[in-house]
């Protein structure tokens, strides 16, 4: 031990890389957990202006895809509003429990293994923790942290991330985990064999937890294997394009607390 | 010494913003990006003190892991690179009595340089995707991602550094 003292008192150089490494460690090991700090992630205002500023100058050149994009958009509500113009129209039904505010995306990162986005809203225009963040055709991720201006927003492309998923033409639950390989696609887990399924037949959100509503399409089936009477390996082609995520919509459920408080206390009881 | 600080303290604040906003952007074949930054332990003159520079390092990856939430997979690796960079600049340079004073980056020969600039960038790179995945699964893929990162970053470093170097010598 008075070796080890002696070591460290003759090479203080070395016993300061030892520590900045091992805090530099800590912070690694922290980051894994789902409660990071707020400070060192991306939500703090300073890093947010900083993302948003390179955001929008790399914007600028991207302008005539997001376009694009926006007018498929357009495109796919209009039809869908057509479809429902002569049923009860759910979406802009007042007592409708789902509320959307549209945020920009100014960091995407899609090609890490943990991928977390940093959205340009905040607490400001009330975005909470544990929020959905979705596409029309797709879901995004929930959010983790929230500043003033800014959120982060825990990636379907993210080893933390299970997503509530379910077949379109049935009601067979699964859950959606992504494998870190291919940001085109994520693997469908936990289906029961009852589910019959084929290449082709699209997953939807579940709407059995209370982030997303029900029925949001996130991609086709491109590929599964059938193992020991079970599914494994069900790949999913997402709809979206997780490499230009720009407008997207976090989701506010006006009933999640009604609903947790009601769960919870039957519980206990 | 004073003009230094203040010449390294800018490199400090410029260099995130410089990796955040243009070589993070970059995804060449999907997903190769070069990691610019490093040339901070490269430039940092040797004839200032060791503690400094570990300092420093440490600040420069928590900036880039702060932008990036990434945790702390930079700055562990910066300053592994930062500790390692004189005893290897020993190594190559065959001499062991390294006249700190008077060392200075002009006077290594490109080959030499090179050789330097390429371990380190090798070393940091590998160990930034390992913990990055914090598994040692799918080994290959994590090799064949820090041989490409590494090649792109190299090839822009020594391109920096000539600009850098021929600056500051004109100057």
């Amino acid at each position: 031990m008075l070796q080890l003292i002696n070591f460290f008192s003759n090479n203080k150089t070395g016993l300061l890389f030892v520590l900045l490494e091992v805090i530099a460690f800590v912070f690694i090991l922290n980051s894994h957990s789902y409660h990071q700090s707020k400070y060192l992630s991306s939500a703090n205002g300073i890093s947010g202006s900083i993302l948003k500023k390179s955001n929008s100058i790399n914007n600028y050149f991207l302008l005539n895809n997001k376009n694009k994009a926006l007018v498929k958009e357009n495109e796919l509500l209009k039809n869908q509003l057509e479809h429902t113009e002569n049923q009860a129209i759910s979406s802009i039904n007042p007592l409708s429990k789902y509320k959307y505010t549209a945020a920009t995306v100014i960091s995407n990162p899609y090609t890490k293994r943990n991928n977390v986005l940093t959205i340009d809203k905040g607490s400001l225009d009330s975005i909470r923790p544990n929020m959905g963040v979705v596409l029309t055709n797709g879901i995004v991720g929930i959010t983790l942290k929230v500043s003033r201006h800014y959120a982060t927003v825990l990636s379907l492309l993210n080893n933390q991330a299970k997503i509530n998923a379910k077949m379109k033409n049935s009601h067979h639950y699964g859950s959606l985990h992504w494998n870190g390989k291919d940001f085109t696609s994520v693997n469908l887990e936990d289906l029961p064999i009852q589910a019959n399924i084929k290449k082709g037949d699209t997953i939807i959100s579940g709407g059995k937890s209370v982030i997303f509503p029900e029925g949001i399409p996130i991609g086709s089936i491109s590929d599964f294997v059938i193992d020991n009477k079970s599914y494994t390996n069900i790949s999913i082609h997402l709809f979206a394009d997780f490499s230009a995520l720009h407008n997207v919509y976090v989701v506010k459920n006006s009933k999640k607390e009604e609903q947790l408080e009601l769960e919870q206390n039957s519980v206990h009881e | 010494m004073n003009s230094d600080l203040f010449k390294y303290g800018i490199l400090l604040l410029l260099l995130p913003i410089l990796q955040v906003g243009i070589f993070n952007n970059i995804d060449f074949m999907g997903h190769i990006n070069p990691y610019f930054y490093i040339i901070f332990v490269f430039v940092f003159p040797v004839k200032n003190s060791k503690t400094i520079l570990l300092i420093s390092s440490f600040l420069l990856g928590l900036f880039i892991d702060i932008l990036t939430n990434d945790g702390g997979i930079h700055t562990f690796s910066l300053v592994l690179i930062s500790y390692i960079r004189l005893p290897f600049l020993r190594i190559i340079t065959g001499k062991s009595d390294l006249d700190q004073a008077q060392f200075n980056i002009r006077d290594l020969s490109l080959p030499v340089l090179i050789t330097w600039i390429t371990i380190l960038t090798l070393l940091h790179h590998f160990f930034l995707f390992l913990l990055e995945q914090f598994s040692f699964a799918q080994f290959g893929n994590l090799l064949l991602k820090t041989l490409l990162s590494s090649l792109f970053s190299i090839v822009l470093i020594i391109f920096g550094l000539q600009l850098f170097l021929k600056r500051r010598s004109n100057a």
